[in-house]
């Protein structure tokens, strides 16, 4: 095998082992989705965001990031669908799920839960809230540190 | 009629209120009946007022069609459908129209109350020829009527409607609360703190989402919405799925629809109550210089466009 080849290789693993992107935000509002990008970027998640649900699932296949913040009321295809899309599916069941909505109740709440979405959020809340969950979802915990 | 009417056969939220201190507005829960001047004939919701109607349209019609467009799928706006005389009849068809849920198909939804444990007449017992149509957001013509949804804040699916028809157009939600925009109890304000500039920028956006009622609203010739509450019942019953008349009020006056139609009275509101309601609201309009006209729905009362 050539140099450049063994490279070419390892590259293909890489990309296939390593997600391009820690996190992907799923939201219609596109300055709200570009917002949280920043956000998460800035405390050094490779992030990014697409606006057109319809188009979510495909993508969300192609990339695996490791958590997905993901609106709820969308017009194409709807939040709790896309939840529960991801969920079912082998190649992307791992994926930790936040649902981050404007709908604030217990029955929407409990429902996205049993769906399989780790964690669900009314919208507006603080930077440092989202922030905590994030870290809580995506980074390991002592225990896990130890026994690495 | 010039482009349509509109006929209230349940109006009543939650539960049928049947009895002496609602006689006036009547306590049949949702249904509409919407006829097109030489157009289709729909129905909005399939409340325990839909009974009434089916019967009427056995003796009216022969076979019966019509368009059942379903809101949600809370009780009080499925319950009438197993009552509906008209979808066990060979030769009527109908298609019901709403959203999915996530976790089951509108088919399946409606089929489900109709399980043996809840009900002893399956759906398959309806002898009319009976379709479905799944709903998003979405805008579509059925048969000359543009017809477009919006999800509303209510838990679960539950969609809005707006129907226009030969240049005149009336919105049906239902089953609606205004979004908050609080930030969560018991959290610190830390704007201005952060030493991220995009930490304020995310804690100081607020998407106004209401503004997404007002938009789908806008210009309509009659807005019928939930207007389940007096404001002081709303503080204690927020995150109910309702809205306090005051915000309906509102809603109309930015949307600067022509005709308000106050929907969904409360179970615990006796016809007093709901009069009331209708004063109030109707002074709320003359405060804000707004010409719109303003009514409480009524059990029997048809409106014509």
């Amino acid at each position: 095998m050539g140099k450049h080849m063994e490279q070419h290789f390892r590259d293909e693993q890489n990309h296939m082992t390593t997600p391009r992107y820690d996190i992907i935000v799923i939201d219609d509002n596109y300055e709200q989705a570009n917002i949280i990008k920043l956000l998460v970027q800035e405390y050094g998640f490779k992030a990014n965001f697409i606006t057109d649900s319809h188009k979510a699932f495909e993508i969300i296949k192609k990339e695996k990031p490791r958590l997905i913040i993901l609106d709820l009321m969308m017009p194409e295809v709807d939040g709790l669908r896309l939840c529960k899309m991801i969920k079912e599916d082998p190649e992307t069941a791992d994926t930790r799920i936040i649902i981050y909505s404007g709908k604030m109740y217990e029955s929407d709440r409990r429902k996205a839960l049993a769906l399989g979405a780790d964690l669900f959020l009314t919208k507006p809340t603080r930077s440092y809230i989202l922030l905590d969950a994030i870290k809580n979802l995506l980074l390991p915990t002592t225990d896990e540190i130890i026994s690495n | 009629m010039k482009s349509f009417q509109i006929k209230f056969w349940g109006v009543r939220g939650s539960i049928p209120t049947p009895g002496p201190r609602t006689i006036r507005y009547g306590g049949n829960t949702p249904c509409l009946e919407v006829r097109f001047q030489n157009g289709p004939f729909f129905i909005l919701d399939a409340g325990s007022g839909i009974r009434d109607l089916g019967n009427k349209l056995l003796k009216e019609k022969d076979p019966v069609e019509a368009f059942i467009f379903i809101s949600h799928f809370h009780w009080d706006h499925i319950q009438g459908l197993p009552f509906f005389r008209p979808a066990y009849k060979p030769g009527n068809r109908f298609t019901i129209l709403g959203s999915d849920d996530a976790a089951m198909a509108l088919d399946q939804i409606i089929a489900f109350q109709m399980n043996p444990t809840y009900f002893p007449v399956a759906i398959q017992d309806m002898r009319a020829e009976i379709r479905f149509r799944s709903l998003r957001e979405e805008s579509f013509e059925l048969q000359g009527v543009h017809v477009q949804t919006i999800y509303l804040n209510h838990p679960g699916y539950a969609l809005g409607y707006r129907f226009t028809y030969r240049g005149k157009s009336f919105v049906y939600f239902s089953d609606n609360e205004p979004f908050q925009d609080q930030y969560p109890p018991g959290t610190t304000n830390t704007i201005g703190q952060h030493k991220n500039r995009v930490e304020d920028l995310f804690d100081n956006f607020v998407e106004n989402k209401n503004e997404h009622f007002v938009e789908f609203c806008r210009g309509a010739d009659v807005l019928i919405h939930d207007s389940q509450y007096f404001p002081e019942e709303y503080e204690i019953k927020q995150t109910w799925g309702h809205s306090p008349f005051t915000f309906t009020v509102d809603l109309a006056i930015q949307s600067g629809v022509k005709h308000l139609i106050l929907f969904h009275h409360d179970p615990d509101h006796n016809d007093d109550k709901v009069d009331q309601k209708l004063v109030l609201a109707k002074s709320f309009l003359q405060d804000r210089g707004a010409n719109i006209q303003c009514y409480a729905a009524r059990e029997g009362w048809s409106f014509v466009l």
